[in-house]
């Protein structure tokens, strides 16, 4: 998968900004790739342009055609969710596209409860629930498939640091079982350390800043992780390389 | 206080106007002749479902009411839909239909009798017609404000344009349907009971209401009235328990 985004600019305000710039990025089949950047550096919108969700920008991105086996995880999942259907309905919605009876439906979504040990009670509608609750059905909505590329936007913002530990195992193994691309946005650099094969680090623009990307980064540790590496030597000495480059970044501003 | 009123709190505005109009006419403040007492009138109510066979009346205007009120759903939501999906079609058609839900619906019962004759498809017409109109501008406008991270999700998972529809967008619209829908109800019933005086029939609470003022039975007519009345309240407050029923996630 190729993007290529030399700028991508919102008007606001009568006035032009950009969010993207020189974006040259090539992710590789099956990888599990992170993006980690403060807020409202662009990581959602570059997103949606790789999924084809935005086609107005500067540049090319060649996965955009192929978007049939795609699933992704909005960032914004109370609003993601469809408050008329149950638990059931939403998280079966791509088998219910596909003309499966509830039966059936019922059938795929137990088993990849079980197969995940999680439970959920599927015949809640979303506003009948937690917050956390509700990003758990989105999050699931888009795995339940297993399509070949996943995007998760924040995935685990509200979930309690007990399902959050359980989600990033959970979804660590999903991805040894599937295979598929997964493509994570993150503010957490530890979660992100935690689960990626490569990181990719961005940046706010302003008159200094003239890329999107300060940098990418590939980590090497064995899996599976536990969330004790995060206490790690190597990972601490991954982690301080990556603060000290933004803290330089800062200083130049 | 609050706790021992309970829900009969509500029963107070009631009961202050029963009491202004049996008290007024005492006082010298209106004649009796033009409002007779809370007693009289409510005689004449059991009287109306006694001998005079009011139940037939209010079937007939029931009746009238609730096929309009069908008709119109059956063209003005579909209709609807469309147009808020197309903005173009829509911007095409904006001034016809802001035109027309302008135009007060009673002016066209002269013409609506040239066309249809004296009878009932006039009244119906009367009522689908304006109607409909309504019911259009509120299933456009749930289209058009339908939420775009949800429309997002159906395309990213594969939806059709006609999946889209069914299972987004058509339930994104619904709350403004409904509200449309309960417009209608009311509009419907106000046309039929206007229409009853003036298109001919012989049936129908609106004609017994000019025909007991033609005749000065007051008692009668404010009996009738208050039959009327209650046929709204009734229609209206059954609509918004089914409204609650089927918009299970409406404010929440």
């Amino acid at each position: 998968m190729k993007i290529e985004i030399y700028s991508k600019k919102f008007m606001q305000e009568n006035a032009e900004i950009e969010v993207l710039k020189n974006i040259n990025l090539e992710i590789q089949e099956g990888e599990f790739f992170c993006i980690y950047g403060p807020n409202a550096c662009g990581k959602t919108t570059l997103l949606k342009i790789i999924v084809g969700l935005d086609n107005e920008f500067v540049g090319e991105s060649n996965h955009t055609k192929d978007i049939s086996d795609v699933g992704f995880i909005f960032q914004n999942y109370k609003e993601s969710l469809f408050p008329w259907m149950d638990n059931l309905d939403n998280i079966s919605y791509f088998f219910m596209l596909n003309g499966l009876r509830k039966e059936e439906r019922l059938k795929k979504v137990n088993s990849f409860l079980e197969e995940y040990g999680l439970g959920i009670d599927l015949k809640a509608y979303p506003y009948q629930q937690s917050g956390g609750q509700q990003q758990l059905v989105s999050t699931l909505r888009a795995m339940v498939y297993k399509p070949k590329l996943l995007i998760m936007d924040e995935p685990f913002g509200s979930l309690d640091q007990r399902l959050r530990l359980k989600m990033s195992d959970i979804i660590q193994q999903y991805w040894k079982d599937v295979g598929g691309t997964i493509l994570f946005i993150s503010h957490d650099l530890d979660e992100s350390l935690l689960l990626a094969e490569r990181i990719m680090v961005m940046r706010k623009l302003n008159e200094v800043n003239k890329d999107s990307i300060l940098g990418i980064f590939k980590v090497e540790f064995a899996r599976p992780r536990q969330v004790e590496l995060v206490e790690s030597l190597d990972l601490f000495n991954l982690k301080s390389k990556i603060l000290t480059l933004m803290r330089k970044d800062l200083e130049n501003e | 206080m609050n706790k021992r009123l309970g829900h009969g709190i509500i029963l107070i505005g009631p009961l202050i106007i029963v009491a202004l109009w049996y008290i007024l006419p005492r006082l010298g403040v209106i004649k009796e002749f033009f409002l007779p007492t809370p007693i009289r009138v409510g005689k004449e109510v059991l009287n109306l479902f006694g001998t005079k066979n009011v139940l037939t009346d209010i079937g007939y205007t029931l009746y009238r009411t609730v096929v309009g009120f069908f008709l119109a759903g059956l063209w003005g939501i579909p209709a609807g839909l469309v147009l808020g999906y197309y903005a173009k079609l829509y911007r095409m058609f904006e001034v016809v239909i802001d035109f027309f839900r302008s135009l007060p619906a009673t002016a066209l019962i002269p013409l609506a009798l040239i066309v249809f004759a004296i009878g009932e498809t006039a009244r119906i017409f009367i009522v689908l017609f304006s109607c409909g109109l309504v019911l259009i501008i509120n299933s456009a406008y749930g289209v058009k404000s339908c939420n775009i991270t949800r429309l997002q999700v159906a395309e990213i998972t594969g939806a059709s344009t006609r999946q889209k529809f069914s299972t987004v967008i058509f339930r994104e619209a619904l709350p403004e349907i409904f509200a449309g829908l309960r417009i209608s109800l009311s509009l419907s019933l106000i046309l039929v009971v206007v229409s009853e005086m003036f298109i001919g029939t012989t049936v129908g609470l609106g004609q017994k209401i000019f025909d007991a003022q033609l005749m000065n039975h007051i008692a009668e007519m404010y009996g009738l009235i208050l039959i009327t009345g209650l046929l709204g309240y009734g229609l209206n407050k059954l609509f918004v328990l089914f409204e609650r029923h089927i918009i299970h996630w409406g404010g929440k």
